[in-house]
């Protein structure tokens, strides 16, 4: 139990970067463009981080990671992620993911909100 | 002949114990981070130092318009543990449009042995956000 509050640590957020929206449902279905972006028009709305740190040499999935992203895009308002950029590294025993991406809102009349 | 032997050994340890308490300390003070010039103006400058500092895992806890500071958890490990270290970045606008950014990282007591500088990674995720190359990795940050 103290391993588990002591040995890993998960740090995600968002920062707006102009104008703020409501967050997204919870079941919002958030697209990740991990390489090119949407074919429609778009606005960037926030970065987004998520970091995750592990010791006793235990890696966290590039999945777990994604899945972190996409619930800061939905607290941000967004309708996808692009621009993912995935870094890893090492100290020790302690292994370091950290994902980043900009979240964007979809624009026109196709926008569900 | 056993007095002498106990005295030698006492002097021993006692000179081992104060290289080792000394010897950090005198290279901390050597240590006073990195300094970069960014052509960037002061607030952009700024917010990528929080985005820098949210990447190597210390989301700023003080953010001003000239300075970053944040603090990386410490987590337990078999042998040693990560984390600990404070990390900030201070700003100066040197002339129109140019910031340099001094980057320093402080090693803390508790968890030290599993500690590192962080100062070249925090400078690279700041060129990126910025647009610009990364720079040339400064002796200084191997030491501390």
């Amino acid at each position: 139990m103290l391993c588990v509050a002591g040995c890993s640590t998960t740090q995600s957020g968002f920062r707006p970067l102009g104008q703020t929206y409501p967050p997204k449902a919870a079941d919002f279905a958030v697209e990740i463009f991990e390489s090119g972006e949407p074919q429609r028009a778009f606005e960037r709305i926030a970065r987004l981080d998520s970091h995750f740190e592990k010791t006793h040499l235990i890696h966290t999935s590039h999945a777990t990671a994604i899945a972190e992203l996409q619930k800061q895009a939905r607290a941000a308002g967004a309708d996808a992620v692009i621009e993912v950029r995935e870094m890893r590294s090492r100290v020790g025993e302690t292994f370091i993911l950290h994902l980043t991406g900009i979240a964007i809102r979809y624009a026109g009349p196709l926008h569900a909100p | 002949m056993d007095q002498r032997n106990l005295w030698g050994r006492a002097l021993a340890a006692g000179l081992a114990l104060l290289f080792v308490v000394v010897a950090p300390a005198a290279l901390a003070e050597k240590y006073d981070g990195v300094t970069i010039t960014f052509d960037k103006p002061i607030e952009d400058v700024q917010k990528a130092a929080v985005d820098a500092l949210t990447t190597v895992g210390a989301p700023p806890s003080k953010q001003e318009p000239n300075f970053v500071e944040g603090k990386r958890k410490n987590k337990m490990g078999m042998m040693v543990g990560s984390g600990g270290e404070m990390l900030s970045v201070a700003l100066t606008s040197v002339e129109t449009g140019k910031t340099q950014a001094k980057v320093r990282t402080t090693k803390t007591f508790v968890g030290r042995a599993g500690q590192k500088v962080w100062d070249q990674q925090i400078l690279e995720e700041m060129a990126k956000v910025l647009g610009v190359s990364a720079p040339a990795a400064p002796a200084a940050a191997a030491t501390q």
